[in-house]
């Protein structure tokens, strides 16, 4: 039997039902902002931002699984995994690699976090370096990378909804509305309603990913029943990676270990974690949560190979497309599994939304806390979370803006680069928590110096490619930024004020 | 520099299919060997990495007791 089917022109998959399934999906996301907004115990910063530091396993573990997993990870990876093949398993370990990167410094960092009432990453720059223009630079890093990672999925989500509706839904008015609805639920109740809504997301999303597989194997009988097809379609990818692959292989699984691990977001989870215990086994499980999400969405990927052979070639279809194309042939061949394609579309807004709003708070939480309070020195904590939901909503709607009016720019290529640059903040936190003797001085030369290096590189500034000898920008810049480190700690005396 | 550092990148540097070149054929569940030596080091990996992260608690918590001690 051919697998073989061309790519859908029109994605206009959900239907009525399932345009009433995300309708409703949407409300209850207001609804559940609302419970959070009643459970608030009192006006401060930590519990607006941290949930008042009492996320308990279940909570902790589905929030911290719905914003590692995005949007990119349901169409990008899967659309990945259709160009390079195999070779896209490295995201499974790099994915583990964010936890391996945890464990350097989150149960420290936690421990301390309690006892000096931690809000933002900057707080614990700091608390040890006691250096503000440290602490200014870690905040304006991670302030850049999560505003380019808010861009890239609000782009995905007015995209997918675009498609999904068949064009009913303009990108720009998905945009918008679903930017209400992000910033309403988050300024209601702050951590504690972006992490209940993450619950939902976060169940939606795995039993998402989990119901389509097990559709994928009885419909195509999984990666054995396609190997025929998939080896008539594209042989090469069989074959084993080039030396320089393996190079990128690797420097894909340290940028993940240094960059995503220091997204402000998750370092804040760290601090809501009601209990060591509840962080330590929340982050055991989800380091074989890739397993289940990043292996399974990278299979999904290379069976599209098989079934949509020849996407990106002229008038057939968009292989980043190809998570959409599989389930719109899913449900054609079999009308029953209409509600479980709708979950997974679901899944896939779910996603985008949960890393969305998790970010815009962690965003927020760093120019209220880090820029604005040592400005204003004397507020208060009630107005400060005031001036976080102003922050917040100045910036979903900046951010929404942006989106609809660059949607057919490339200046998304500066949009991507976030890991880079975040990498860079790494040794302040990991090093900085372990080695009483780094100065900040030393911890602020390297940051420098590593980030120029690393957006230059990316940006090919010294007529080399983006990742020379196959290793990332970001990764060379981390070397730049540890050896200027080193050289600064030795050769300047300790004694000399910064 | 802590040991977990250090450990942690060199599980992750074997996890790497160094040492395959060829294996043009599937061998397991549809992958070619190079591609399920990434997925079983993947799960090692991950062993590894839940394992490090309950004995780095308990230092932790050693260390933590410690200080409050003095």
């Amino acid at each position: 039997m051919s697998l073989f089917a061309v790519a859908p022109s029109s994605l206009d998959i959900v239907g009525p039902f399932g345009a009433g399934f995300l309708v409703f999906y949407v409300c209850s996301l207001l609804f559940i902002g609302w419970l959070g907004h009643r459970a608030k115990k009192e006006s401060s910063l930590a519990d607006f931002y941290l949930g008042g530091r009492g996320l308990g396993i279940f909570v902790l573990l589905l929030t911290l699984y719905a914003t590692q997993y995005s949007g990119n990870t349901m169409l990008g990876f899967v659309g990945k995994a259709y160009r390079s093949g195999f070779y896209n398993l490295s995201g499974v370990v790099a994915m583990m690699a964010v936890i391996g990167g945890f464990v350097v410094f989150a149960p420290k960092l936690h421990r301390l976090s309690h006892r000096h009432g931690f809000i933002t990453p900057g707080d614990f720059v700091q608390h040890r370096f006691g250096m503000r223009a440290l602490t200014v630079a870690v905040a304006l890093l991670g302030i850049f990378a999560l505003g380019n990672y808010i861009l890239t999925n609000l782009k995905v989500l007015g995209l997918l909804v675009e498609n999904i509706s068949g064009g009913t839904v303009s990108f720009a008015v998905a945009v918008v509305v679903l930017s209400v609805i992000m910033f309403a639920y988050e300024a209601m109740g702050g951590l504690r309603s972006v992490a209940w809504t993450d619950v939902i997301q976060g169940v939606i999303l795995l039993v998402g990913i989990l119901g389509v597989f097990v559709a994928l194997q009885f419909h195509y009988g999984g990666l054995p029943g396609v190997s025929d097809q998939l080896e008539a379609s594209r042989p090469e990818i069989w074959a084993a990676p080039t030396a320089t692959e393996k190079v990128t292989w690797l420097s894909t699984l340290l940028i993940f270990f240094f960059g995503i691990s220091m997204y402000p977001h998750a370092i804040q989870r760290i601090y809501a974690a009601k209990s060591g215990k509840v962080l330590r086994r929340s982050f055991q499980i989800m380091a074989f949560m890739p397993l289940f999400t990043t292996f399974l969405v990278v299979m999904l990927g290379i069976m599209g190979i098989a079934v949509f052979p020849g996407l990106d070639q002229e008038g057939a279809g968009s292989s980043d497309e190809v998570t959409l194309y599989m389930i719109a042939d899913l449900i054609e061949k079999t009308p029953l599994l209409l509600p479980l394609g709708i979950l997974f579309l679901g899944a896939i807004v779910a996603a985008t939304m949960s890393t969305i709003d998790s970010a815009l708070l962690a965003m927020s939480s760093m120019i209220t806390k880090d820029i604005y309070f040592p400005i204003r020195p004397d507020s208060s904590d009630r107005h400060l979370t005031l001036i976080g939901k102003v922050v917040s909503a100045i910036l979903m709607a900046g951010v929404a803006a942006l989106t609809i009016a660059l949607q057919d720019l490339t200046i998304w290529r500066l949009m991507e680069i976030k890991l880079e640059v975040l990498c860079q903040i790494a040794p302040a936190v990991m090093l900085g928590i372990h080695q009483p003797r780094l100065r900040a001085d030393s911890v602020f030369a390297g940051l420098i110096v590593g980030t120029v290096m690393a957006v230059s590189l990316a940006f090919e500034a010294f007529e080399l490619p983006s990742k020379p000898l196959g290793v990332h920008a970001g990764v060379w810049g981390l070397a730049a930024n540890l050896a200027v480190m080193g050289i600064v700690q030795v050769l300047r005396p300790a004694g000399l004020k910064d | 520099m802590p040991k977990t550092l250090i450990l942690s990148l060199v599980l992750m540097v074997l996890s790497v299919p160094w040492w395959f070149t060829g294996g043009e054929e599937a061998v397991f569940l549809g992958m070619p060997e190079w591609a399920v030596f990434a997925v079983a080091g993947g799960i090692v990996y991950a062993c590894a990495v839940a394992w490090l992260m309950g004995a780095e608690w308990r230092r932790e918590g050693e260390r933590g007791t410690e200080e409050d001690d003095s």
